[in-house]
């Protein structure tokens, strides 16, 4: 992980709350199982480190001020990723997120599930690559958002 | 009032809609064109420009030869259907219950127009003004609530139920005391849309009599995600209004979906929605079904209140539409 993601990570807050029956979430390594698996396009490996969220606005009636988040991802595949948020997100809302080999990706949200109080597992696929500075968007504010 | 601006056995052309002759005053200039369709064999002739009035003489002599319907351009559903508010609301002589019925009568062949359209916008569009013709009927102070359920159609079709679930929606909102100038009128127009995701699932499962596999189980839960996704780039749509198609079968308690929201999560309006969504379910016949009595489905909800429903939502709802409970 580069300088300048962990500067970001440090700066972005975290909102999620782990359950404390996962309190193993980043212990999972490999190949994800089970017959959800087995449907998908591409395989799925568990990857369980730290991402930033840029959210960036996409519908005219949820405003989404340019803030990013520290969001922990819990699977990727070719195709798309999982991770972990503490608000819900929406389908078909448009962000990026910066995974731990610093590049940032363009992803769509597809799915929210909710795991517990401040903890939503986020469905996302990939929509194409972007080239933005993380610096142009802010860190959200230190406060928790209602 | 006979017809329903919907003639049986026939379709109407491409880009005109359905309107029953007996919405149109006389002497009343309309901005849209009048068309007359004698048969299935010929195409559809003008039969009064816009803005030249139908004159009473006009109106009988259609009846007297049997017509009882005529078209207009789908492009001007919307003038149609503000045309009725005014005149079926300016209309005294009638009860709050049978302006009512008059309205939903009167926009059924607009409502299946827009909607079959597929064009989310005109649906939007239908919704924001059925919302306010039906904010002003439900919501006049002679409108008795228990009366408005004794006429309301209980069969399941798609019109009826987004129609009943937008009437308990917009009574229930307003006797929960929301006020704020345009929120009934927008909780009205989200209850009618919000089902609009399931134009995407099979008929076959829809209507499917027998238990649903998993997989149809989760092919119809998807519906609110694709009416969500339908209308959230919508402009002029609000943020409660995109949630009562998103959260309607969220509950309480976490075991509703999409998401298993709980409690705060839920929207207030999609909790106002959900309770209208049932009720509807329970009380309409199913082809495999008869409706529930009025008093078990007060009782269902009653037991299930605090965790599926809001409690103070289904106290106020049982209180006003049946006010000995």
């Amino acid at each position: 992980m580069s300088d300048e993601l962990e500067l970001l990570l440090a700066r972005s807050p975290c909102l999620v709350r782990l359950p404390p029956d996962w309190s193993d979430f980043f212990e999972k390594t490999g190949l994800v199982q089970g017959v959800m698996a087995e449907r998908r396009q591409f395989p799925r490996i568990n990857l369980r480190s730290r991402a930033v969220l840029q959210y960036r606005q996409t519908f005219p009636s949820l405003p989404r001020p340019a803030f990013t988040y520290t969001v922990y991802t819990k699977d990727i595949s070719r195709s798309g990723l999982a991770f972990l948020h503490g608000e819900q997100l929406y389908p078909s809302e448009q962000m990026i997120i910066i995974l731990p080999d610093g590049k940032p990706r363009r992803i769509e949200i597809v799915r929210c599930r909710r795991i517990g109080p401040s903890c939503f597992e986020i469905g996302a696929r990939f929509a194409g690559s972007v080239d933005p500075a993380p610096e142009e968007a802010d860190p959200a504010p230190k406060e928790t958002p209602t | 009032m006979s017809g329903q601006g919907i003639i049986e056995g026939k379709t109407a052309p491409s880009g005109l809609v359905a309107i029953a002759i007996e919405t149109l005053l006389p002497r009343d200039a309309l901005d849209f064109d009048l068309y007359l369709w004698p048969s299935a064999d010929s195409p559809p002739v003008l039969y009064r420009e816009a803005n030249y009035p139908l004159e009473e003489a006009d109106l009988d002599r259609l009846l007297s030869q049997g017509v009882n319907t005529l078209y207009i351009p789908a492009a001007k559903c919307r003038s149609y259907q503000q045309y009725l508010r005014k005149v079926v609301l300016r209309n005294s002589r009638l009860r709050p219950t049978q302006r009512f019925m008059l309205l939903k009568k009167a926009n059924r062949a607009v409502f299946e127009s827009a909607f079959r359209s597929g064009v989310p916008g005109r649906m939007m569009e239908f919704a924001e003004e059925f919302g306010r013709q039906l904010w002003e009927v439900v919501c006049d102070r002679e409108m008795v609530l228990t009366h408005l359920f004794a006429v309301m159609d209980h069969d399941y079709l798609t019109y009826t139920h987004l129609t009943n679930v937008c009437t308990y929606s917009v009574a229930l909102a307003h006797w929960l005391g929301i006020r704020r100038p345009g929120d009934i009128e927008a909780i009205a127009a989200g209850a009618l849309l919000h089902d609009y995701g399931k134009r995407h699932v099979p008929p076959a499962i829809l209507n499917k009599r027998d238990r649903l596999t998993p997989s149809e189980r989760e092919i119809i839960r998807q519906h609110v995600v694709a009416g969500f996704t339908a209308f959230c780039s919508q402009e002029n749509i609000q943020w409660g209004q995109l949630m009562m198609l998103y959260q309607h079968h969220e509950r309480l308690n976490g075991r509703g979906y999409p998401v298993g929201l709980t409690g705060e999560e839920i929207h207030p309006w999609a909790k106002i929605c959900a309770i209208a969504d049932v009720f509807d379910a329970l009380t309409s016949a199913r082809p495999y079904r008869p409706p529930d009595p009025l008093e078990d489905v007060l009782e269902y909800l009653q037991q299930r209140a605090g965790n599926d429903f809001d409690p103070e939502m289904v106290r106020c709802w049982v209180a006003k539409i049946c006010p000995t409970n």
